[in-house]
């Protein structure tokens, strides 16, 4: 046996890491950026499958333009119980990237100094280079070509040693964090809005399309008013009293619709007595077995008709429906068969009838649903939704939201107002299809209404001319351009110009794209012009952020380009 | 501890994004602002002044139009304006004349000629052809332009000779209609006529009723009964009185936009009545815009004008004409009286048209 002791091994304890240096190291790892690409294809595909059922507009608004999805009722079945949205994995993204490259980052050699001042010159440089020359294709490609070159030479020098090594990374990096945050920005901040006007008419404000406002005018001089506006945002969510310094009452909505339709009673009524009259018409048609044949030759002479006429018959066990006369005058000989017959006409003309109307404007269709609903339309029925005078003689009926970028909801509002000194004022019904209505309150007239928000201007622009070419034979347009003049006392500004296809106007922080043409309903001569005006703080983020991008990947490239063909140059 | 604390420090970034998403996100709240009153711009989706419908146009935006005056030619009687869409209507024995502001038409001269045509029962003209039969003359000293149609109407020969002028925004229609010689005998005088017409300033005729288009997009079935053909005259006003009782079992209902009267008949049915100072184009051009209605298909001028058959014991020239399809049904009456069209309309579910037929019929040849 052998004392000799086995050789001690001695291992030093891990130090498990701290809960902030973990947290830092889930942060900067990269397995969490390989995850959230992961999650961010799986949004994007769910997000464009969800355009299938959602339409592209609320799609984009719940999936993309979100911090996260959480599962509605009925929604379809693959829609996961929740899942971030749009703007977390834009921001973990970032977050991710950003603590990445503070960790990996090293002190460089040149000293810090120098490497800020090389990075603050070249990104200067290609900021003031991307917004002044970026309209210029080639003078802009030939001025980064010669800032690269510069860049690239100061970098081989001993002063910028070890300070240009990753500049091509870090703006790479960089540009992707500037087209994030400026994406995130342009999401939150950014408003459309468009100016609809005809030859000749002048427009001081653009209209939003989907958000809606009430608001409380009040004659300041005759000329001007003295606008309250409470946002669309407010009234649908709001639970009690809006009240404000400038109203002296309070407003309490007492019911909100998204998107509505306005009817108008009395044509409702006299729409459901001409279906009434029609159903009667039915109901004694097909209550007799005896008229059966004679209903089956007149059925034969509308194709729309004998189809109900088969359907019916198949419904009732004639198999041979093809002649339906044959057929009827068989069945009319069969008392039962034949009250079973002529329920099935009566029931699918009926539905045939009802579906007609339902297909037809706001009046027909709800006439077509009271009367389905056996509610007859009458002075009171539906009851009025509030006692203003207008909404004895119009109510709103809710609709759907509409789901696609076409479809444009109407909203509509019952108020209540309530006067500071108290007492119930009354309540309003309002919608941008009804006209502004007048109130008296304390003395003083006030006009209240529900419109699309919108956005004055501090200049005015006037439509002088309208073109609108399409290449001949086609309805394909050649040139679309709207010729306006721009009237702005504050900067003693008149000038004219031009607004065309892929040639907006920049003006006042404002781009008017030209968006659709047309001809004034009224006066076929009138060119009318809609013009969609963007305010988007952050529209230089994304031209500055691929210039970066773009800088980066080239000047990283050549680098590495020059330091491979000196390696093998020495060798 | 030199770790933790530089853990820290590189946590501040991540802190410093999350400080700058929340002031991103807007917050909705109460503006008070002065803003120039509605005038020169109202977006289609709101309205004005008063309450009502969008929709109803209130009177402070609709344009107005100028005072128009004119030299009266001799034999002419002026029957004054109707308050619609005639600001001038005048009589010379058979002839009627009237004026019309319409919405501008300018560059569709050739579809108006054609557009006459159309309602004349004749084939359109090519390019060529309508622009030869638009000949030039002289309207309140501008250069205005008149085409000259006569056809046959439900077999009573017809000639029409229409002026017109477009003058700021507007085109003005100067209309010549009747028997082809007495048109021809009055000919001279409404070109004399056309000469002394004079425009006023904007606005000094005041405020009038914004005419339906003359070339309208095919109208909803629902649409209001309009007259066949523009530019139309306007239904006469509610003074016009309906002659005749009305039947037992009818009842007075408001009436409609360009009705006079309107009333309910059992089973469903209803029987409007319009009165129009010109036949609005014609036996034939209003048979054919039932039909449509009804939903029948297109025939040719001269079936739909065979469609009519005179009423007994009417007054001259009344014809009353039946249409049906399916369950719903249709009875057009329509009975010249006093210089006047009297349009009378019963429709409804097949059974009670045709139960209200008779009664429709005695009360379309009432005599006043």
């Amino acid at each position: 046996m052998s004392d000799t002791a086995a050789p001690v091994v001695t291992v030093a304890p891990v130090k498990s890491p701290s809960v902030a240096g973990r947290v830092w190291n889930f942060l900067t790892s990269l397995k969490l950026a390989v995850v959230l690409l992961g999650l961010s294809a799986l949004l994007v595909f769910l997000g464009t499958l969800a355009q299938v059922h959602e339409g592209l507009y609320l799609a984009q608004e719940r999936w993309f333009k979100s911090w996260w999805i959480l599962r509605q009722k009925g929604d379809i079945w693959w829609v996961p119980p929740v899942f971030p949205g749009g703007y977390a994995l834009g921001l973990a993204f970032l977050i991710n990237l950003v603590c990445a490259h503070f960790r990996r980052f090293t002190r460089p050699p040149g000293g810090m100094a120098a490497m800020m001042l090389h990075y603050g010159v070249v990104a200067a440089a290609l900021y003031v280079v991307t917004w002044k020359l970026l309209w210029m294709p080639w003078v802009f490609a030939f001025t980064c070509g010669a800032l690269l070159v510069v860049d690239l030479v100061l970098s081989r020098r001993g002063s910028m040693e070890g300070s240009g090594k990753k500049i091509g990374v870090d703006f790479v990096h960089a540009g992707i964090v500037i087209l994030m945050v400026g994406q995130l920005a342009t999401d939150m901040l950014a408003t459309e809005s468009q100016i609809s006007f005809r030859e000749g008419e002048t427009a001081r404000y653009s209209e939003e399309r989907f958000d809606s406002e009430l608001v409380f005018l009040r004659s300041v001089d005759g000329e001007n008013d003295e606008v309250t506006s409470i946002p669309h945002d407010l009234l649908a969510g709001a639970k009690g009293a809006i009240e404000n310094e400038k109203l002296p009452f309070a407003v309490r909505v007492v019911q909100w619709m998204p998107n509505s339709e306005l009817v108008n009673r009395q044509t409702a009524q006299q729409h459901e007595g001409t279906l009434r009259g029609a159903l009667a018409a039915l109901e004694s048609r097909y209550s007799v077995a005896e008229n059966l044949p004679a209903e089956a030759v007149r059925a034969k002479e509308a194709p729309g008709r004998a189809a109900v006429w088969q359907a019916a018959l198949k419904a009732v066990g004639e198999s041979d429906g093809g002649d339906i006369e044959a057929a009827a005058k068989r069945i009319a000989g069969q008392p039962e068969k034949a009250a079973a017959l002529m329920a099935q006409l009566k029931e699918r003309f009926r539905s045939e009838m009802l579906g007609r109307f339902g297909m037809q404007d706001a009046e027909m269709r709800f006439a077509a649903q009271r009367l389905a609903a056996n509610q007859p339309v009458t002075d009171s029925g539906p009851a009025p939704q509030a006692d203003s005078d207008v909404a004895k003689r119009y109510f709103t009926v809710p609709l759907p939201e509409a789901r696609d970028m076409e479809g444009r909801n109407v909203p509509s509002a019952v108020i209540e107002l309530t006067e500071r000194a108290g007492g119930k004022k009354g309540t309003w019904l309002v919608t941008p299809m009804l006209k502004e209505q007048e109130l008296d309150v304390g003395g003083l007239k006030w006009r209240v209404a529900l419109r699309m928000a919108r956005n004055y201007h501090p200049f005015s622009m006037t439509l002088m001319k309208t073109t609108h070419e399409v290449y001949p034979g086609t309805e394909i347009p050649k040139d679309f351009r709207s010729r306006v003049r721009i009237e702005n006392p504050g900067l003693k500004e008149d000038r004219e110009v031009e607004i065309y296809m892929n040639a907006p106007l920049r003006y006042a922080g404002l781009t008017f794209f030209q968006y659709q043409m047309g001809r004034d309903e009224l006066d076929r001569s009138r060119g009318t012009s809609a013009l969609q005006v963007v305010r988007n703080p952050s529209w230089f983020s994304p031209y500055f952020g691929c210039s970066l991008v773009g800088y980066g990947m080239l000047r990283h490239f050549l680098l590495h380009l020059f330091r491979f063909s000196q390696k093998r140059r020495t060798a | 501890m030199l770790i933790r604390s530089n853990c820290h420090v590189r946590l501040l970034p991540l802190a410093a994004l999350v400080l700058a998403a929340v002031p991103a996100c807007r917050k909705a709240e109460i503006r008070t602002y002065v803003a120039p009153r509605d005038r020169e711009v109202v977006p289609a989706a709101t309205g004005a002044d008063e309450g009502g419908a969008a929709g109803e146009q209130p009177a402070a935006e609709r344009a107005a139009l100028p005072a128009v005056t004119w030299a009266l030619p001799s034999g002419w009687t002026d029957l004054g304006s109707d308050g619609g869409m005639n600001v001038g209507q005048f009589k010379a024995g058979e002839v009627m004349i009237n004026i019309t502001p319409l919405a501008s038409m300018e560059g569709q001269e050739n579809m108006l000629v054609n557009m006459w045509r159309n309602v004349l029962g004749q084939p359109a003209f090519s390019e060529a052809e309508a622009t030869a039969a638009l000949k030039e003359t002289e309207i309140a000293g501008g250069k205005g332009r008149f085409f000259d149609l006569s056809a046959e109407r439900g077999g009573t020969p017809v000639r029409i000779v229409t002026a017109f002028l477009h003058r700021e925004g507007r085109s003005w229609f100067f209309k010549l209609q009747g028997p082809p010689d007495a048109v021809g005998a009055q000919l001279d005088a409404f070109t004399g006529f056309l000469k002394t017409v004079k425009f006023g300033a904007a606005g000094t005729a005041g405020p009038v009723k914004e005419p339906t288009p003359a070339v309208a997009p095919e109208r909803p079935a629902a649409a209001p009964e309009q007259p066949a053909v523009a530019p139309a005259p306007a239904p006469e006003g509610g003074e016009i009185a309906v002659p005749g009782k009305v039947p037992e079992g009818w009842n007075v209902v408001a009436a409609g936009a360009m009705q006079v009267a309107k009333y309910s008949v059992d089973g469903g049915a209803e029987v409007a009545v319009s009165v129009f100072p010109s036949d609005t184009g014609g036996l034939a051009a209003n048979v054919l815009r039932w039909r449509r209605q009804m939903g029948l298909p297109e025939v040719g001028a001269e079936e739909a004008a065979g469609a009519a058959k005179p009423i007994e014991g009417g007054p001259e020239g009344a014809v009353v004409v039946d249409l049906e399809n399916g369950e719903k049904a249709l009875g057009g009456a329509i009975v010249p009286r006093g210089g006047r069209w009297f349009f009378y309309k019963l429709t409804g579910p097949t059974a009670a048209v045709k139960a209200a037929r008779e009664t429709f019929v005695n009360f379309a040849k009432a005599t006043p």
